[in-house]
């Protein structure tokens, strides 16, 4: 699991790649996100164009950082999600919290909105 | 009936080579590859479940993850000598898991995704225990 961090117009952005599974990866996922939007102002997105692979570890930091980013006011939108992490979100309906989007500058404009 | 068997650490960073050897397996059977994506992201929960819930997060016990063709269906059994898990688990509506109020995320788990995962991707799912052995039996149709 790759991590990459920048901000623009004050929203963060993380990029991820690789799988985001049980184990190293979702635990320093987690801390990443956890960190980056405590320090931030609550807003992130988040880059999931090349995840290849989530399971429900990865989910619960999802959750867990969208929690956190309400927390401050703030929200979490998933960017560019492959298709085996795209049906995993639409089996546990988490489409209903989390706002999609296929391009970073409509995630962007969302987001300044 | 075709079947092999694979003995895997409880360690979460040798689950990529049970889930290659899965995805080879769904290989041989008509499964689309949707379908194949369904059965990797089942066992994957289901070798989680294992190691954090029956073994409770220790890296070095024994799973062993059977694979067999049984007619028309694809047979993948995952065995621990944990602590096991409640069967009554599996009768439980898993559908309030994703029962969501968007205007509530606080009611939202973390965790506890990865049954209502399984028995949403899989067509069959059972558990028992016999002798000290958990088995979790999971069913792909083709």
């Amino acid at each position: 699991m790759l991590l990459s961090h920048r901000t623009q117009d004050k929203i963060d952005i993380v990029d991820l790649s690789g799988k985001l599974v049980m184990g190293d990866a979702v635990t320093e996922a987690r801390k990443k996100l956890l960190d980056v939007i405590k320090v931030g102002q609550g807003n992130l997105i988040l880059n999931l164009s090349k995840v290849s692979f989530m399971d429900s570890s990865g989910l619960s930091v999802l959750i867990s950082a969208l929690k956190a980013a309400r927390g401050k006011k703030g929200d979490v939108v998933l960017l560019g999600l492959t298709p085996a992490v795209r049906t995993l979100i639409e089996l546990t309906r988490l489409q209903q919290i989390f706002n999609i989007f296929q391009e970073e500058a409509a995630a962007l404009t969302y987001m300044n909105s | 009936m075709k079947k092999i068997s694979l003995n895997i650490d409880s360690n979460p960073e040798t689950l990529d080579l049970a889930d290659e050897c899965i995805r080879a397996l769904c290989v041989l059977t008509p499964l689309s590859s949707v379908e194949v994506d369904g059965v990797r992201q089942a066992v994957k929960e289901a070798l989680n479940n294992v190691i954090i819930h029956s073994y409770q997060g220790q890296i070095n016990c024994l799973i062993d993850l059977i694979v067999s063709f049984q007619d028309n269906d694809l047979v993948i059994s995952i065995q621990d000598t944990g602590i096991g898990m409640d069967p009554k688990l599996l009768e439980m509506d898993r559908s309030a898991v994703v029962d969501i109020d968007p205007s509530d995320i606080e009611q939202i788990p973390n965790g506890g995704w990865g049954l209502y995962l399984i028995k949403e991707l899989m067509d069959g799912i059972s558990y028992s225990t016999t002798a000290g052995i958990h088995t979790l039996e999971m069913k792909k149709k083709f």
